[in-house]
């Protein structure tokens, strides 16, 4: 899931300023879960940017950063979207450019978006995948040390660490320590000398695309 | 057990001479990359003035691997003796900047290994790199980074007697 936090109001309004006629775009997958651009939320924001201005539409997409499902929803709305001066959408960024894409229109960004998430509840989200493109799990008892070690180390621990505990995170443990007590309690302590070679960039640089092709 | 003198820092040229009347007859300098004055513009003054083997700390931080390779060859034929190599501390240079760890400590093992065997460095060029001391995890990887290419384990502690004859101690200046 991808997490994403709302921009301060004062920010919004000072983004919305020029424009007097808005669409206000909720997503009811990601942002919805984290309580940013569900429907409370652009209910929410249609009475903080209602003040002065004409709030033409809220819509709520089921994936706004899919274009298939955008463009699906928006054509219930033509009539507004042709009044419309912005859109401001409670998305995460690949939302808000989707959503740019498939309207034409100016896209106003409500939301910082932060990581990819797993959900343990709500409001409890953390980041254990940076994407990387070269997945190493199947070496590291399924814990990422891309993410969870602050230097990224895909080769076990580094010099700084002051016994079991990482010394920039020092009230967690090494997350090299974590992945080799996991790995020894298994009996698969020899995974730990595996070698990650460094990703190659040439491979996995933005902007990253996945094009199949057709059979 | 072979210590190493250990100089973090440089910030001036007369700091820099300072250090080095301080190291006295020390055998063995390591030069770490956290002053303002990079070690590889000191090394000529360090050779002039010290007389014993002078090795570059080099630090996986904040650096990519290009600017490694160009790194390591420099201080080879700069006249440094060696390396340690080392991940280094966090965001040195500032709570704003953007770590960069393109490569790690084990990473930058396998790179300046082959370097070496293909001649790029001297043979007598000594490559260390930089172990925390402890059991588990810790012990694991320094056995590794001795399978790998390091001749020795620079540590800042007393290291377990399975080490002790591949280490080399790291003592502040
Ligand atoms: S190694 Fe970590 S960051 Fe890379 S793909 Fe796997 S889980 Fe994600
Ligand atoms: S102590 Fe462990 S988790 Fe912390 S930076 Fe070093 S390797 Fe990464």
């Amino acid at each position: 899931m991808i997490v994403t936090r709302k921009k301060a109001p004062q920010t919004i309004q000072e983004l919305a300023e020029r424009y007097k006629k808005l669409i206000i775009v909720g997503c009811s997958e990601c942002a919805a879960v984290c309580q940013t651009g569900g429907s409370e939320q652009v209910k929410e924001m249609a009475t903080l940017l209602g003040n002065g201005r004409e709030i033409l539409a809220t819509i709520s997409i089921e994936s706004p950063c899919d274009k298939r499902i955008s463009a699906r929803d928006f054509r219930r709305l033509e009539k507004e979207l042709e009044g419309a001066d912005a859109l401001v959408a409670l998305t995460c960024g690949s939302g808000v450019q989707a959503i740019a894409e498939v309207t034409g229109k100016k896209v106003i960004a409500a939301l910082d978006t932060d990581f990819l998430g797993m959900v343990e509840r709500l409001g409890r989200f953390y980041e254990r995948c940076s994407h990387c493109g070269h997945c190493i799990l199947n070496d590291t008892a399924e814990i990422c040390p891309v993410t969870l070690c602050p230097r990224g180390l895909r080769n076990g621990p580094c010099e700084n660490i002051h016994g079991t505990r990482c010394d920039v995170n020092n009230d967690r443990d090494c997350v090299w320590h974590t992945i080799y007590e996991r790995l020894s309690s298994r009996g698969e302590a020899e995974r730990f000398a595996a070698y990650h070679e460094p990703p190659d960039w040439s491979t996995c640089r933005s902007p990253r695309e996945e094009i199949w092709e057709r059979k | 057990m072979e210590t190493m003198n250990y100089i973090p820092s440089v910030h001036s040229r007369e700091n820099l001479a300072a250090l080095l009347r301080k190291a006295g007859a020390a055998k063995l300098l390591l030069i770490g990359e956290y002053g303002t004055l990079t070690p590889l513009t000191l090394i000529n003054e360090i050779k002039t003035q010290f007389k014993g083997r002078v090795f570059l700390e080099l630090i996986a931080a904040n650096k990519n691997r290009d600017l490694i390779t160009s790194y390591v060859l420099s201080a080879a034929s700069a006249g440094f003796d060696g390396v340690v190599i080392a991940s280094g501390n966090f965001s040195a240079s500032g709570p704003m900047a953007r770590p960069v760890y393109d490569l790690d400590p084990s990473q930058m093992l396998s790179m300046i290994s082959a370097l070496k065997k293909e001649g790029l460095l001297p043979a007598s060029f000594t490559i260390a790199a930089r172990s925390a001391v402890g059991n588990g995890a810790i012990a694991a990887r320094a056995r590794y980074l001795l399978a790998h290419g390091a001749e020795y384990l620079a540590v800042s502690e007393q290291p377990g007697d399975e080490f002790k004859d591949k280490t080399m101690r790291i003592e502040s200046l």
